[in-house]
C-alpha cells in the first residue's frame, strides 16, 4: 500500500466518518457507533496478526474454562511415588508433576483459570472506576476535574508495586478475588487520564451541545452520547490491563506475596519451580510460557483493536 | 524466590536463643526422585552421646545451685589482655541491666550473684538448681573494651573485640563483611576441637537473597559456600555443581502440627487420633525432607529429637493406618454425611488448618494431608497467614474460632528447657496457660513430669523425667510431631575443614580450622540489622555467623549436639554440701 | 525560568502533604508498628513499652502523624521502631545505588527507544519495525524475573566455558578490586539490561505511534511541500514534537520504574531501594516503609518537573510564566 493509497483511504473514511456523523444528528446517534463498529470490526478482521492472537487466545481461555472437563487430574492430588517426574505423556503427565506428584499440566490449566479469571476482575474494576474518574473529570471539568486529577496524580506518585505489597504483607495475599480487587482498585489511574481527555474533547462537539439543548440529562449524555464515543479506547485499556495483571500477579507471586496457595495461579505455579530451575526445569517452564503466551496475544490483540479503533490509522 | 519471605528475622542466631517461635520457618524442601546422588553425599548425623553435663558435686556455695567456671589460663582477647572472671562478671551484668533490651535473659534470671573467685576462676550462684546451666555464657564480653561504652550502639556495626579465630574487620553496609584471622589467636589449635588451624587469611560475607542468585553465584565461583534454605531442588542443583561438597543436618528446629484442645470437636481424644492416624506422615517426609537429608524419619517425640541419645519413638501407635483411623470415627457413632465427610454429634468434621503463608514445605505438607483426611472423610481447609498475623498473640494464643490446626515448628536447643512452658497448664500465655502453650491442652501428672526436670540435675533421670511426661502427651494426642527440620550446608571443594552444624552455632563452628583458599566469600541470606547479637535487631543470621567467628563462650555446641569448653578449661556445677 | 521553577516546587507542597496523609493513614490502616514487633522472639515488655512511648504510639493516630510529620521533615524520618536506629544513612545511601541503576538505565532506554520508534515509524511496516514491535512486545510479556534469571545464567555460563569474568550476577563490586570503576560496570550491566529492557518497550511503542501521527500531521506535510529534505523533515520538525510523550511517559512511568527495580534489585541483590523495601518489607519495619514511600513520592514529584522543563525545550510553544 503506497502512501498514496494511504492517504486517499484516509479521506474516504474522514468522509464516511463525516456523513455518518451527519446523519446521526438526526436520527438520534445509534447509527453512529454502529457504523463506527463495523468499521472497527472489519479493520480488526483484516488485521491477520491479530485475529490469529485471538484465536489462540479464546482457545486457552476455553481451555482454562473448561479446565474440569480437559484436566486428566485433580490439581490437588498428590501421588508422592510419582512426584518430580519430566514431562511424560504415559500418564497424562503432559507437564511433568510436581515436588509431591501434582499433575503439573492439569494444575497449569486451573492456574490459567485462576490467573485470568484475577486478570478480568482487575480489567472490571479498574475500568469502572477509570471511566467514573475520567469520565466526571472530563465531562464536568473545572475544579472537580482539578481535584480528581490532582487524586490521580497522587496515586502515580507512590508506585503501585509497593502500595501491593505492602498491602499484601500486611494483609495477608489471601484469595484471588482479594488479590484481583486490590489490583483493580491500583490500575485504573491511566484508564481515567484517557477517557477524561476524550471527555474533555467530546463535549464540545455539536451532538452533545445538541443534545444539551434537548434538554437530555448529564447522565442520560454521558452514557448514551459521550461514552459509546470512548469505547475504543476503553476497550484498548482493558486489554491492555489483563495482560499488566497477569504479569503482575506473577511479579507478587515471585516475591512471595501473591495469590496465596492452595490456589494455583500461574505467577504461584513460576514461583514454585523457580527454585529448581535447572533439575525441574518443566515447573517453571511451562506456566512461564503461559504467560508469554497470554501476554503476547493480548498485546497484539490490544495492538490491532488500537489501530481498527483509530481512524487514522489503517489497516495494512 | 518464595524463600523470600521465609529468610526473615526468625532464621536466627542469637546465641542467647532458647527457645522460639519460628515464624517463617527454615524448611520448604521437596524432592526429586532421582535422589541416588544426594544419598551418597548425605551424611546426616547419626544420634551421639547428646549430653556431656557433669552431675554436680558437693561443695561451697552460698546459694542453692553454683557453677565454678575455670577459664583456660591463656584465654585471652585479639588485643592480648587476658580473658578473665570479670569479663564473665561483666557479661552477666550487662545482659541483666534492665535499661538495656537484650534478647533473652532465661536462665540468667535464676543466678542470685556471683564471685570472682580468682582472675580465671568465675562462681555463677542460682536461687535453685538449674539443670540446663551450660546454655549459659554462650558469648562472653571484653570488659575492658565495652566498660563505660553506650552497649546499645557501640557494637551495633561492628563487634570490636573478640577472643575468636577472626577479628571482625570491616562492615561495607550493603555490600560486605569482612573478617580477617586474628594474628593474635590465644589458642594453638582450635579448643573445642582439638584440631590444627587453618590457614584461611580472609572471611569475606556478602548478601545475596535469591535462593536461585545463590546456587548461580555458586556455580559461577563468585561464592565459596553458603547456608540456604534447604529446599529440595536446591539440594540437587547444588549437588550437580562440580567442585562444591554439600552437607546435609538435622537441627533443632521441629515441625508440628498441633491441635486447638478448646474446639468442642478436637478435644475428643478419638477424633484426633483419627486425624493422626490418617495422616502419612512417612510420605510427608519422604516428599519434604528425605531428599535433603536421606535418612530422616517422622518425628516421634516433642522433646528429644530423632538426632538425640535420648530419642524414643512415643507416637508409632499413630502410624499411617486409612482404615484404623475411620475405624476411630466410626466406632464412637460418627456417620458420613452425604458430601463424604463425616459427623459426629450432627457436627461436620471441617477444621481449618492455619500456618505461615509462602512456605513450600509447608504448604506441600498441607497438600498431602489435606489428600489424606479426605480420603477418611475429614475435611480440612487452608488458613494461611503471613508470619506476621499467625504469630501475633491475638492469634496464636487464640481459641478453636481463631485456628483449629496450626503446622509451625518450635525452634530448640540441645537442652529442652527452654521448651517446658509448652506442656504447663498455667504461666504466661495470654489464655492463661503456659508461657507459649498454646494448644491449651493441659494434663497435671504430666506438667509435674516436666517441672521436675528442672531441679533434676542427673542427665540421665532428667532425660527419662521428660521422656515420661512425652509419652504422656503423645499417647493423648496433644500434637502431632512432623519431622525435625534438616539444615543445608555448601561449600567450594578447595576448601577442607567446613562441617554442617545444624544447632544454633551454625557452620562457622569451626571455622578456626579451615584451610585450603585464603580467601573465602559466603553468601548470606539477609545483611544484618545490627552485629549485636545480644540485642533483638541483631538476631539475623549473618549477624550470628560473625559473632560465632569472632566471640568465644563458655561451651559451644558441636554438631552431633554436645556441648564442649571452648573458653573454658572445665566447668563444675555444685550443690552446698550437706543441701 | 527561576520563577517556573519555584512556582512548580511550590505547587508540590500541597502535593507532598496529601501524600503524607495518605502513606502515614494507609498505612496505619493495614498495620501497626507494635503488632510487627511482637512478632520478633523475645522482645520484652519493656522493650515494647519504650517503643511506644519513644513513638507516641498511645497517642491518637492524628497525634502520632504529626509527631511523625516532624520527624519526616526535620529529623531525616526519624529512627526505627525496634532497633531505634536513624533511618536515613541507610534510606539515602540505598537511594544513591538506584539512582546509578536507574539513571543509567533510563538513558539508555529513552535514547534506544527514540531511535527504535523513530525508525519504526519511518518504516511502517518493513521487517525493522515488525521485528521492534515484536521485541518489545515481548518486553511487555515476559514476566521481568525470568528476563533476569536468563541473563545470570548467560553471564554464569560464559565465565565457565570462558574461564574469563566477563560480568557478575549479584552485588555492586568485589572484594578488593584491582579496578573499582571497571568492576562496578561488570557489576551493573545486568541489572541495567534488565531494568531498561521493559523501559525501552513500552517507550519504543510510544514514540513510534506519536511519530506516526507527527509524520502525517498538515505541517509536516507543509514542510515537505516546501521543499524541506526529508531528513530535516524527520529530524527537526517531527522528532522534537515527537519527542513530547515519550518524556511525559518516561516521567510518569518513574515511579513504576522505581517499583520495576525492587524485582531486578532483588535477584541481582543489588543494594538499592528495591532491595530495601523488600527488606524493610520483611522486617516489618513500618517508619522505614513510609519513609521508602515518601522518598519515591518526592522523587516522582521531582520527574514530572523536570519533564515539564523538558517540554519548554522541546517545543517553544510552551512559555514558563
Amino acid at each position: 500500500m503506497t502512501d498514496q493509497q494511504v492517504r486517499k483511504d484516509d479521506e474516504i473514511a474522514e468522509a464516511q466518518t463525516q456523513a455518518v456523523i451527519d446523519s446521526a444528528h438526526l436520527e438520534g446517534l445509534e447509527i453512529k457507533s454502529l457504523t463506527q463498529w463495523q468499521l472497527a470490526r472489519r479493520k480488526f478482521f483484516q488485521h491477520k496478526l491479530a485475529m490469529t492472537s485471538l484465536v489462540i487466545l479464546l482457545l486457552v481461555f476455553l481451555a482454562a474454562l473448561f479446565a474440569d472437563f480437559i484436566a486428566p487430574y485433580d490439581f490437588a492430588e498428590p501421588d508422592v511415588p510419582n512426584r518430580s517426574s519430566p514431562p511424560t505423556f504415559e500418564g497424562q503427565h503432559y507437564f511433568g508433576t510436581d515436588k509431591i506428584g501434582r499433575d503439573y499440566f492439569s494444575r497449569t490449566l486451573f492456574g490459567t483459570r485462576t490467573s485470568v479469571y484475577v486478570a478480568f476482575i482487575v480489567a472490571s474494576v479498574s475500568t469502572v472506576i477509570g471511566v467514573i474518574i475520567g469520565g466526571v473529570a472530563g465531562y464536568y471539568g473545572g475544579a472537580i476535574d482539578n481535584l480528581l486529577m490532582r487524586m490521580t496524580d497522587l496515586f502515580l506518585t507512590i508506585p503501585f508495586l509497593a502500595i501491593l505489597l505492602v498491602l499484601s504483607a500486611f494483609l495477608g495475599a489471601g484469595s484471588p478475588v482479594r488479590v484481583a480487587f486490590i489490583l483493580g482498585f491500583l490500575f485504573w489511574t491511566g484508564l481515567a487520564r484517557i477517557v477524561r481527555g476524550e471527555f474533555l474533547s467530546l463535549r464540545e462537539k455539536e451532538f452533545v451541545e445538541a443534545a444539551k439543548v434537548l434538554g437530555a440529562s448529564d447522565s442520560r449524555i454521558i452514557f448514551r452520547h459521550i461514552l459509546p464515543n470512548t469505547l475504543g479506547p476503553i476497550i484498548v485499556n482493558a486489554t491492555l490491563t489483563v495482560a499488566a495483571a497477569i504479569l503482575v500477579e506473577a511479579a507478587l507471586s515471585f516475591l512471595g506475596f501473591g495469590v496465596q496457595p492452595p490456589f494455583p495461579a500461574l505467577g504461584v505455579l513460576i514461583a514454585d519451580g523457580q527454585d529448581s530451575l535447572t533439575t525441574l526445569w518443566w515447573l517453571a517452564t511451562f506456566p512461564g510460557l503461559t504467560i508469554v503466551l497470554i501476554a503476547l496475544c493480548i498485546n497484539f490483540v490490544g495492538d490491532g483493536l488500537r489501530d481498527a479503533f483509530d481512524p487514522k490509522q489503517r489497516v495494512k | 524466590m518464595r524463600s523470600l519471605r521465609t529468610t526473615r528475622v526468625i532464621r536466627w542466631m542469637s546465641l542467647l536463643a532458647v527457645f522460639a517461635l519460628v515464624a517463617a520457618a527454615c524448611g520448604g524442601t521437596t524432592g526429586d526422585t532421582t535422589t541416588t546422588a544426594a544419598e551418597e553425599t548425605t551424611t546426616t548425623e547419626a544420634p551421639q552421646e547428646t549430653t556431656t553435663t557433669p552431675p554436680p558435686v558437693e561443695g561451697d556455695c552460698p546459694d542453692a545451685f553454683c557453677v565454678k567456671y575455670n577459664i583456660h589460663p591463656d584465654a585471652a582477647w585479639a588485643d592480648g589482655t587476658p580473658v578473665t572472671a570479670a569479663d564473665f562478671a561483666f557479661t552477666y551484668e550487662t545482659i541483666m541491666n534492665d535499661q538495656l533490651d537484650i534478647t533473652s535473659r532465661e536462665g540468667y534470671n535464676k543466678m542470685t550473684s556471683y564471685e570472682e573467685v580468682d582472675d580465671k576462676t568465675f562462681l555463677a550462684v542460682f536461687g535453685e538448681l538449674y539443670a540446663p546451666w551450660q546454655t549459659l555464657f554462650s558469648a562472653i564480653m571484653p570488659k575492658h573494651e565495652l566498660e563505660g561504652k553506650p552497649f546499645n550502639s557501640y557494637w551495633d556495626d561492628l563487634i570490636t573485640l573478640g577472643s575468636g579465630p577472626f577479628v571482625m574487620e570491616e562492615w561495607v553496609k550493603d555490600e560486605r563483611i569482612v573478617l580477617q584471622r586474628n594474628e593474635n589467636y590465644w589458642a594453638s589449635e582450635v579448643p573445642h576441637t582439638g584440631n590444627p588451624l587453618g590457614d584461611v587469611q580472609t572471611l569475606n560475607i556478602v548478601f545475596l537473597e535469591d535462593s536461585q542468585t545463590q546456587v548461580q553465584a555458586l556455580r559461577g565461583q563468585e561464592i565459596d559456600m553458603f547456608y540456604p534454605q534447604p529446599q529440595v531442588s536446591l539440594v540437587e542443583e547444588v549437588d550437580a555443581i562440580e567442585g562444591v561438597e554439600w552437607e546435609a543436618g538435622l537441627g533443632p528446629v521441629w515441625e508440628h502440627v498441633d491441635f486447638n484442645h478448646s474446639d468442642p470437636l478436637l478435644s475428643q481424644k478419638f477424633i484426633r487420633q483419627a486425624i493422626a492416624t490418617g495422616i502419612d506422615r512417612d510420605a510427608i517426609v519422604e516428599a519434604v525432607v528425605r531428599p535433603i537429608a536421606a535418612d530422616a524419619q517422622p518425628l516421634g517425640n516433642t522433646v528429644w529429637l530423632n538426632t538425640s541419645a535420648n530419642y524414643e519413638d512415643h507416637f508409632s501407635q499413630y502410624a499411617y493406618d486409612p482404615v484404623a483411623a475411620e475405624a476411630y470415627l466410626t466406632d464412637n457413632g460418627c456417620a458420613k454425611g452425604s458430601d463424604g465427610i463425616y459427623e459426629c454429634d450432627g457436627q461436620r468434621l471441617s477444621f481449618n488448618w492455619a500456618t505461615t503463608a509462602g512456605n513450600e514445605g509447608r504448604e506441600l505438607q498441607f497438600a498431602l494431608a489435606q489428600a489424606n483426611l479426605a480420603e477418611i472423610g475429614i475435611e480440612v481447609n487452608a488458613a494461611f497467614g503471613p508470619a506476621a498475623e499467625v504469630f501475633a498473640d491475638e492469634f496464636i494464643f487464640g481459641d478453636y474460632t481463631v485456628w483449629q490446626m496450626f503446622n509451625f515448628a518450635w525452634v530448640g536447643s540441645p537442652d529442652p528447657s527452654g521448651g517446658n512452658t509448652i506442656y504447663y497448664c498455667e504461666g504466661g500465655a495470654p489464655s492463661g496457660f503456659g508461657d507459649i502453650n498454646v494448644t491449651r491442652y493441659c494434663n497435671d501428672e504430666m506438667e509435674q513430669l516436666v517441672r521436675a526436670t528442672d531441679t533434676e540435675v542427673d542427665p540421665a533421670a532428667r532425660a527419662a523425667l521428660y521422656n515420661q511426661a512425652d509419652a504422656i502427651y503423645l499417647e493423648d494426642v496433644a500434637t502431632i510431631p512432623l519431622y525435625q527440620k534438616p539444615t543445608f550446608f555448601a561449600w567450594n571443594a578447595a576448601i577442607s575443614g567446613p562441617k554442617d552444624n545444624a544447632t544454633q552455632v551454625g557452620p562457622f563452628w569451626n571455622v578456626g580450622e579451615w584451610t585450603g583458599k585464603e580467601l573465602i566469600t559466603f553468601g548470606a541470606d539477609q545483611q544484618p540489622e545490627s552485629m549485636n547479637t545480644f540485642e533483638p535487631d541483631g538476631n539475623l543470621f549473618a549477624a550470628g555467623i560473625v559473632a560465632t567467628a569472632v566471640l568465644e563462650g563458655a561451651y559451644t555446641i558441636t554438631p552431633d549436639f554436645r556441648y564442649v569448653e571452648q573458653l573454658i578449661t572445665s566447668a563444675e556445677p555444685i550443690v552446698p554440701a550437706g543441701g | 525560568m527561576g520563577t517556573f521553577i519555584a512556582r512548580r516546587l511550590l505547587y508540590s507542597i500541597p502535593v507532598l502533604l496529601a501524600a503524607t496523609i495518605l502513606v502515614f493513614f494507609g498505612m496505619t490502616a493495614v498495620t501497626d508498628p507494635i503488632s510487627q514487633i511482637r512478632l520478633q522472639p523475645n522482645v520484652s515488655q519493656q522493650t515494647i513499652q519504650n517503643i511506644i512511648d519513644r513513638k507516641h504510639l498511645d497517642e491518637p493516630v492524628v497525634v502520632q502523624y504529626g509527631f511523625w510529620l516532624r520527624d519526616v521533615f526535620f529529623n531525616q524520618f526519624g529512627n526505627t521502631a525496634l532497633g531505634d536506629q536513624p533511618i536515613w544513612p541507610d534510606l539515602s545511601r540505598a537511594i544513591g545505588n538506584t539512582m546509578q541503576l536507574v539513571f543509567i538505565s533510563e538513558l539508555i532506554a529513552v535514547v534506544l527507544a527514540v531511535v527504535l520508534g523513530v525508525f519504526s515509524a519511518k518504516k511502517q511496516y518493513s521487517f525493522f519495525d515488525y521485528a521492534t514491535t515484536t521485541i518489545s512486545f515481548f518486553g511487555f510479556s515476559v514476566p521481568i524475573f525470568w528476563f533476569a534469571l536468563i541473563l545470570q545464567a548467560l553471564a554464569t555460563w560464559f565465565f565457565l566455558e570462558t574461564g574469563f569474568r566477563l560480568f557478575y550476577t549479584f552485588g555492586q563490586s568485589s572484594f578488593a578490586p584491582e579496578n573499582a570503576f571497571i568492576d562496578r560496570i561488570q557489576h551493573m550491566v545486568l541489572p541495567i539490561v534488565t531494568l531498561s529492557y521493559v523501559s525501552i518497550a513500552t517507550y519504543s511503542r510510544y514514540q513510534r505511534a506519536s511519530m506516526l501521527e507527527v509524520l502525517h500531521s498538515d505541517y509536516v506535510r507543509t514542510a515537505r511541500a516546501k521543499g524541506v529534505k526529508e531528513r530535516v523533515v524527520t529530524m527537526k520538525h517531527a522528532l522534537r514534537n515527537a519527542l513530547i510523550p515519550v518524556v511525559t511517559i518516561a516521567a510518569l512511568s518513574f515511579g513504576a520504574v522505581l517499583g520495576g527495580a525492587v524485582i531486578t534489585e532483588t535477584i541481582f541483590a543489588w543494594p538499592g531501594m528495591g532491595k530495601f523495601f523488600i527488606d524493610a518489607l520483611i522486617r516489618g519495619e513500618v517508619y522505614t516503609l513510609m519513609a521508602w514511600l515518601m522518598v519515591t513520592a518526592v522523587a516522582v514529584i521531582l520527574a514530572n518537573l523536570v519533564a515539564d522543563i523538558v517540554y519548554g525545550w522541546l517545543d517553544p510553544r510552551i512559555r514558563y510564566d
